[in-house]
This record gives structure tokens, C-alpha cells and sequence, in this order.
């Protein structure tokens, strides 16, 4: 099994603003080669650590090494093999898009030819409109733009914060099939925000959970979501007859108002609904809900 | 550094909002070159009249040194806030755009983005007064043709002759530019602590004006702050019109503002380091 390097590593991260505890000892570990969901609800510090990762922000504490070798206090020798958008990508909206790219170019140590930003252009769909001033542009066209800019600089990691919030379904499919391109055709790492964790799921390889300014999870996306452990919610013409049953086959049920609720693997489900309606039990309702669901449902609750 | 300065200046002068100064500076010269061609010798009347029983002038009192310097007088308290309007805007107005995170996840060290905003806010300032230069002193020259200039300051009426006009107006030209780099630094250090475009630049047009105001009182009271005001000194490009001219004078007034200059530098330079990019 080959081993993938490690790309990028957070140890101990912590942003107070003021009195308040952004970030509160984030721990991440990122491979290369991978696309890595960061994933969290709104205010849960993604932002402010990608913020850090891109210098944008200085930590209070804690360290971030890019390739193995390279510190915060060196960014500007990472950054040339870093390409970001940060929120919503933002351009001079008076300048085309073309003389955006070109104005960007301009900030990276080694002269980025037109062949590049018109290769990158083709890329993200924007031929034949790449004149045109961005002020004209649609969102989905400025997120394309902007993962165009993002890649200027041919780099190792594209960091991508929140990249499909206002784009329209067809939109954030366009973006989708892009970042997984990125990944499988130009072998790019890509870092992924997200507060949507069905987008995560779809192209992430591995993901960390973020909440309150910590990492309570992380690990690889297939692993969390192949666990055949679902949660069951079930209601019943008798709850408490069915509840008893139920426990005779080992599971451990809660009774909540209307409903059983009990954890179980996916192919036990079979199995308890035929024990129930061998025993005359009516079935009106039966969830169930992979355990990554509820916590991540937990965490965005909280 | 050079491809950096590129971006900022690519950046400024394809923003509309750039010209509005320059269109501003076009349009009052041309008004009032034609007001001088129309009805210039009423004004010269009016102005001299008090001195028409001491002496009597002879030739073309009305010529271009003259309109080059009235217009010098009239516009030079506007143009620090038509600079303003730019330099205020280089920073915070990336921020409220939102571009200036962008910028700056580019391999690029904050003093050299700052340092390259800034010698963009300078150039800013000498096309401003290039712009001034042309119109001001080559048109109004080609109009009304060259001529001694008649200045009436606190010494009285002097008579500057025509041949050494040319250098003055140049030295005058410095002048302006040193005080307006002094209020372009102020403006872009009060953009390197704001997140919203208009407050630095309404900003610079307070401390002006204050400041101004307060220099036109001659009052014992504020006596200890006059070294501190920049605009007390930025009026003594009309000493550059006086006979001998106070050289000692002018060169300390410049050596401060260039001072002021760099203290807004510095104080840009050191808050922008930082500060945590959050907008």
C-alpha cells in the first residue's frame, strides 16, 4: 500500500479575536494527491483557519508546515505552490477577466505566460467571454474565474473556501466536476470548506469535522461513510410491545413520545421488520440515518 | 518589485474614479483661461485699482505666467482632495471590494505590496500635477503668450521678470508635489486602517480642512500645535514668488513635509504588517 506524503500539517492552531476563541487547538493532517473536506457549520472556524493557511490571518498559537518543510514565518516560499479562493472569489469588476488573470499574475515571482492564462481560461469554460469586463459576469462564471486564478501559478494546493455558496444547481455541478478534475487530471490537492456535508461527501477523499474551534473528527471520507451503523427510528401500532421485541434481538431501543429509536447495522434492518409484522406489529414509519448524518446534525444544531 | 508596481498601477488608472480628478483639473483650467480671455482685463482692473494712483503698469499684465499662477493659487487647496479621492481608496477600497485578500495569498511580502501602493499613490500625484503643468502653465501660455508676472503678497507688489519665470513655476511645481505626496501618505495610512472606501478619503478632507482653518487663525492659542500642522507648510510654494526667495525657509517646509511624508509611511507600514486581513 503506498503511502501518501503529507502535504500540510496544522498542529495546535489557536485564533482568539478579542475575547473570543476561534480556534481552540485545531489538529489537521492532509495528503497529498487528495481532495480534503473541511467541513463544519457556519462560524465553526473554517474560514479563520483557512485564512491562516493562506496568511491572511496570524494565529496566536500553534504551527502549520506546508510539504513537509516550510512555516508560517516562510509562507511567501509556500505560497507560489498554493493557489486559493477565499469566500466568494472577488475581482475588479471594471477590468475583464483576461486583464484580472494578468493583474494576479503579476503578484507570483516567475512571469506567467498568456499561453497559461489562456490554457487556464479554456479550462473554466470563459473562452469567448474573457474580454468582457467582470462587472457582466454571472456568480457561476466569477467562481470559474476564479478557480482559474487560483491555478495561475500551475500550484500544489488549491484551497477553496466555501466554493459553491451562490451558485445555482447548475452551477455547483459545473464547480463540482471542475474541483474533481482538478484532482484527477492535473493531480492537484485540493482543500475543500464546506458547511453542506453531501458536498463533502461527493468529492472529498478524506474530511475533518470542525465545531466551536476544534477538530472532532477527521479520518477518510469512505471509512466514516461506509460504517454500516445507522440509526432507526421507527414507530409501531404498539411501541412497547415492539420495544421488548426488538431488545430480545440485542439491541438497546429508546422510547421517544411517538417513536423507537435504536442503533443497528443496515442489514439487521430486514431481520427486526419481519420479527415485527410476524408478530402482528404495524408498521407505519421506519427512518434510518448513517451515524456520520446525526453527528454532523448534532454539530450544526449545537 | 517591478511586476508588483505594474499590478497597482494597472490597477489605478483603469479605474474610473482615477479621472475624475484629472477631468476635474481640464475642465476648471479651461474655465478659467476663457474667463481671463473674456473678461480678464476687467478683473486686472479691479485688482489693481488701489495702485493706480502710485504707479502706472505698461504691457501685458494679463499673460500666461499670470493666469498659470492664479490658477496655481485657486486650484492648490483642491488638489490635495482630488488626490485624496484616489490614494484614500488603494487600500480600503480593495478591502470593501473584497480583492485585497486575493492580493494578498500571493507569494508577495506586505511591505512590498504597501511600498508598491504607495509609489503608486506618488505617481498618482505627479500625473495629477503634470496634468496641472501642461494646462495650467503651457496652455495658458500659448492663449495669452508669455509676460512679467505682477504677485501681490505680504511684501507688496513684486515684478518677477519673464525670464525667470519658467524656473519658479517649476520649483513651484516641485513644491506642490512634496505636499502632495504629504497628503496622499496621509490618505493611504488612513486607508490601511479602514475596511470601507469613503471614510478615508472624507477623513483626509477633514484633517485638511481642520487644519487649514486652524492655520488662518493667528491666535497665541495654538501656537504650540502650528509646527505639527502639514498644511502650514504646504503654502509656501508662493514663497518661490517672492524677491529674494526665502530658500532656507522652503527647504525646511519641504524637508518636513517629506518627513510627515514618511511618518505616514512608516505608520501605514507597520499597521498593515499586522493586521489580520477579515473582510
Amino acid at each position: 500500500m503506498q503511502v501518501k506524503e503529507t502535504i500540510l500539517s496544522v498542529t495546535g492552531l489557536e485564533k482568539y479575536y478579542g475575547t473570543f476563541h476561534a480556534l481552540k487547538g485545531l489538529n489537521l493532517e492532509v495528503k497529498r494527491g487528495e481532495i480534503f473536506g473541511l467541513l463544519g457549520p457556519n462560524g465553526a472556524g473554517k474560514t479563520t483557519m483557512i485564512r491562516i493557511l493562506v496568511g491572511l490571518i496570524k494565529p496566536n498559537k500553534g504551527t502549520v508546515r506546508y510539504f513537509d518543510k516550510i512555516d508560517l514565518k516562510d509562507l511567501n516560499d509556500a505560497l507560489p505552490r498554493i493557489g486559493s479562493i477565499i469566500e466568494e472569489p472577488r475581482f475588479y469588476p471594471y477590468l475583464s477577466g483576461k486583464l484580472n488573470l494578468h493583474v494576479s499574475a503579476r503578484y507570483y515571482p516567475t512571469k506567467i505566460s498568456n499561453k497559461r492564462i489562456s490554457e487556464l481560461i479554456e479550462l473554466v469554460g470563459l473562452t469567448g467571454r474573457e474580454s468582457d469586463r467582470v462587472s457582466t459576469y454571472s456568480q457561476g462564471m466569477r467562481q470559474r474565474l476564479g478557480i482559474a486564478q487560483a491555478m495561475l501559478n500551475d500550484p500544489e494546493i488549491i484551497i477553496l473556501d466555501e466554493p459553491t455558496n451562490g451558485l445555482d444547481p447548475k452551477g455547483i455541478i459545473e464547480l463540482r466536476q471542475l474541483i474533481i478534475r482538478l484532482k484527477e487530471e492535473f493531480g492537484k490537492t485540493v482543500i475543500l470548506s464546506s458547511h453542506i456535508l453531501s458536498e463533502v461527501e461527493q468529492m472529498a477523499d478524506s474530511m475533518a469535522i470542525i465545531n466551536k474551534g476544534v477538530c472532532v473528527s477527521q479520518g477518510n471520507v469512505s471509512e466514516l461513510l461506509s460504517t454500516n451503523t445507522v440509526n432507526v427510528s421507527l414507530e409501531t401500532s404498539d411501541l412497547p410491545a415492539s420495544k421488548v421485541m426488538i431488545e430480545t434481538m440485542g439491541f438497546k431501543v429508546r422510547q421517544e413520545q411517538q417513536t423507537l429509536e435504536f442503533q443497528t447495522e443496515l442489514e439487521s434492518i430486514p431481520k427486526v421488520v419481519a420479527k415485527l409484522t410476524a408478530a402482528d406489529q404495524k408498521i407505519f414509519r421506519l427512518d434510518h440515518r448513517r451515524k456520520l448524518e446525526d453527528y454532523f446534525l448534532k454539530l450544526t444544531a449545537a | 518589485m517591478r511586476r508588483i508596481l505594474e499590478a497597482e498601477i494597472i490597477k489605478a488608472f483603469t479605474r474610473p474614479r482615477s479621472y475624475i480628478g484629472m477631468g476635474s483639473i481640464i475642465a476648471l483650467v479651461a474655465l478659467i483661461d476663457a474667463s481671463f480671455y473674456f473678461t480678464g482685463k476687467e478683473y486686472i482692473d479691479l485688482l489693481f485699482q488701489n495702485f493706480d494712483q502710485v504707479f502706472s503698469l505698461e504691457g501685458t499684465v494679463v499673460n500666461g505666467n499670470l493666469i498659470c499662477f492664479i490658477i496655481l493659487q485657486t486650484l492648490i487647496i483642491q488638489l490635495p482632495l482630488l488626490v485624496a479621492l484616489v490614494t484614500g481608496d488603494l487600500i480600503s477600497g480593495e478591502a470593501a471590494m473584497g480583492t485585497l485578500r486575493y492580493s494578498l495569498t500571493k507569494p508577495i511580502s506586505r511591505f512590498k505590496f504597501i511600498s508598491a501602493k504607495w509609489i503608486t499613490a506618488m505617481l498618482y500625484s505627479l500625473g495629477i500635477l503634470l496634468l496641472l503643468g501642461v494646462f495650467a502653465y503651457g496652455l495658458s501660455l500659448v492663449i495669452f503668450g508669455p509676460g512679467d508676472l505682477l504677485v501681490l503678497n505680504a511684501d507688496g507688489l513684486v515684478v518677477i521678470r519673464d525670464a525667470e519665470l519658467f524656473c519658479r513655476f517649476m520649483a513651484a511645481f516641485v513644491f506642490a508635489f512634496i505636499s502632495l505626496t504629504t497628503v496622499a501618505s496621509l490618505s493611504l495610512m488612513l486607508s490601511a486602517f479602514s475596511n470601507n472606501s469613503v471614510g478615508p478619503i472624507v477623513l483626509t478632507m477633514v484633517v485638511i480642512i481642520v487644519f487649514t482653518v486652524i492655520s488662518s487663525f493667528e491666535m497665541s492659542f495654538f501656537d504650540p500645535i502650528m509646527p505639527f500642522l502639514f498644511t502650514n507648510h504646504m503654502g509656501l510654494w508662493r514663497r518661490l514668488f517672492s524677491d529674494p526667495i526665502p530658500t532656507a525657509e522652503i527647504v525646511q517646509s519641504a524637508g518636513i513635509l517629506v518627513l510627515h511624508s514618511l511618518v505616514f509611511f512608516g505608520i501605514t507600514q507597520y499597521h498593515f504588517k499586522n493586521k489580520d486581513i477579515i473582510e
